[in-house]
């Protein structure tokens, strides 16, 4: 079991209140980008009870919404949490103030890299940065090329083999890639976001 | 005889449309046995599921808008199978109806706007109803009389809060397998996560998690696990013990074949745990 009361935000309090309007700020950003509110969290706990990956986190979902309501945006965008959640929206289906904490946490992933944080879960952030290459490149997903960049880009590239090749000879791995024809659209795309992506516009 | 037919839109996805094409070929078979008929959109690309809305959430609204507005031009409701899919589709067709910087940034972007109430259906959340219907109830040709199973929704019975006008599928794959005359059994975790894309990027914290949920099938007196989602059946076969573990099987393959489609062999070969030894001893013919 992990003890959470070590991870307590509470633990190295250092509050900055936000004299600057700082801590509202940083608020309003995650709030803008995952159009959710997070002011309302109650810290119920519920959340994190839920969360099949909560023993692996070192903050529980509801505490890294805590350390940005207390202004500590750098601090939540340190934590494992954010990589290790999958999505899975367990917690955003019994949060009694209907956040989707899920959506916080893709929120907070993309503020992570916007401000080069190194993400302590690197395979993770890999895997994430593989796959929407792919999909930037071609419009779908092809899943060999980014299970191998995966492997050489994680160096893990003999862990796993024999599961790898019994997934290609069962045909669950695609060798060639489907792409989607309207290139011109699909470049819009990707290069309205790219473009903004270090204003506060860029969240849209 | 086709008064009855519903005409739908159809998002194959990244999945379907490649690495599991054989359960959408179960589900065409399926659909085709039971009127829906299905037009997949002409260009459709990721739906910003998978690893884009994790780092980027608006740009996976824009990517689920560009499919939400061909399916709007096709002038139907859209289909899909996936649990991830039908999320995010169903997020960006509310949030491009309702949030008036979504509205305008997709726009300029893709020259459009959603303006039909575009309903996003699970394919679950239609066949139900569907086996009810007369006519429909009556395409069982091969039965799976007594074939004890549980449920496995994984995520699919989670979705962000503003879909809570959507129906849960709870019950669903119990439904179509009461048709198939199976036997469900219970054991409280069909809602368990199967570990989603952390199957591959931390394989460790996967395989505790699986191998757990394998147990519990299991020690339910399970023979085998029905999945509703290509993903939680990859997961839960290739990350379960050797040994320790049951087939596992996608919903529509299961009712293709009791509508008596010939393809189940073939479909089989896909699959990493080999349902055949238990077809064999249940004496199904194949
Ligand atoms: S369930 Fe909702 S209110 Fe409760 S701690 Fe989590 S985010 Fe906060
Ligand atoms: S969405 Fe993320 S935080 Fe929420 S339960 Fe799933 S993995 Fe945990």
């Amino acid at each position: 079991m992990n003890d959470h009361h070590m991870t307590d935000p509470g633990r190295t309090i250092e509050m900055d209140l936000g004299a600057d309007g700082h801590t509202d700020r940083f608020l309003k950003i995650v709030n803008h980008v995952s159009r959710q509110n997070i002011s309302m969290c109650w810290h119920c706990w519920t959340c994190g009870g839920g969360c099949p990956f909560s023993q692996h986190m070192d903050l529980l979902p509801n505490q890294v919404i805590r350390l940005i309501q207390m202004g500590r945006g750098e601090d939540a965008l340190r934590c494992n949490t954010i990589w290790l959640c999958v999505g899975c929206h367990t917690c955003s289906s019994q949060c009694p103030n209907s956040i989707d904490v899920a959506a916080v946490m893709d929120a907070l992933r993309q503020l992570a890299i916007r401000d080069g944080i190194t993400a302590p879960e690197m395979d993770i952030f890999r895997f994430h940065k593989y796959i929407y290459e792919s999909i930037e490149r071609h419009g779908r997903l092809n899943k060999l090329a980014a299970m191998v960049q995966f492997k050489v880009g994680s160096g893990r590239l003999f862990s796993d083999l024999q599961s790898g090749l019994k997934m290609i000879t069962r045909g669950k791995l695609e060798i060639l890639p489907q792409k989607v024809a309207d290139r011109d659209e699909l470049n819009r795309i990707f290069t309205h976001y790219d473009r903004r992506r270090r204003s506060f516009d860029a969240h849209e | 005889m086709r008064m009855n037919s519903i005409d739908l839109a159809y998002y194959p996805g990244c999945t379907l449309s490649s690495t599991a094409r054989e359960i959408d070929e179960a589900l065409h078979q399926v659909c085709n046995r039971l009127d829906i008929n299905l037009s997949a959109l002409p260009d459709w690309n990721c739906c910003g599921s998978s690893s884009i809305h994790a780092v980027r959430p608006q740009l996976a609204v824009s990517l689920a808008a560009r499919n939400l507005f061909q399916a709007q031009s096709m002038g139907r409701d859209l289909m899909v199978m996936c649990a991830g899919c039908a999320n995010r589709l169903r997020v960006a067709s509310n949030q491009l109806r309702s949030d008036d910087t979504s509205r305008r940034v997709n726009r300029e972007i893709l020259g459009g706007t959603l303006d039909q109430d575009l309903r996003v259906h699970h394919l679950m959340d239609l066949l139900p109803g569907r086996l009810e219907e007369k006519p429909y109830r009556d395409t069982l040709q091969k039965p799976l009389t007594g074939l004890r199973y549980v449920p496995y929704y994984g995520c699919l019975l989670a979705a962000p809060p503003e879909l809570k006008n959507y129906p849960t599928l709870h019950g669903s794959m119990e439904s179509v397998m009461a048709w198939l005359g199976a036997d469900a059994l219970k054991w409280g975790y069909q809602a368990k996560c199967c570990g989603a894309f952390l199957s591959v990027a931390r394989p460790d914290i996967v395989a505790p998690m699986v191998t757990d949920i394998m147990d519990k099938a299991i020690s339910a007196g399970a023979e085998c696990v029905i999945t509703a989602c290509a993903m939680c059946q990859l997961n839960l076969e290739l990350r379960s013990p050797a040994g320790k573990r049951l087939p596992v099987f996608s919903i529509v393959e299961l009712m293709a074949y009791g509508m008596g489609s010939a393809d189940l062999p073939r479909w089989f070969k896909k699959h990493l745990i080999d349902p055949l030894p238990l077809f064999k001893s249940k004496q199904f013919a194949i």
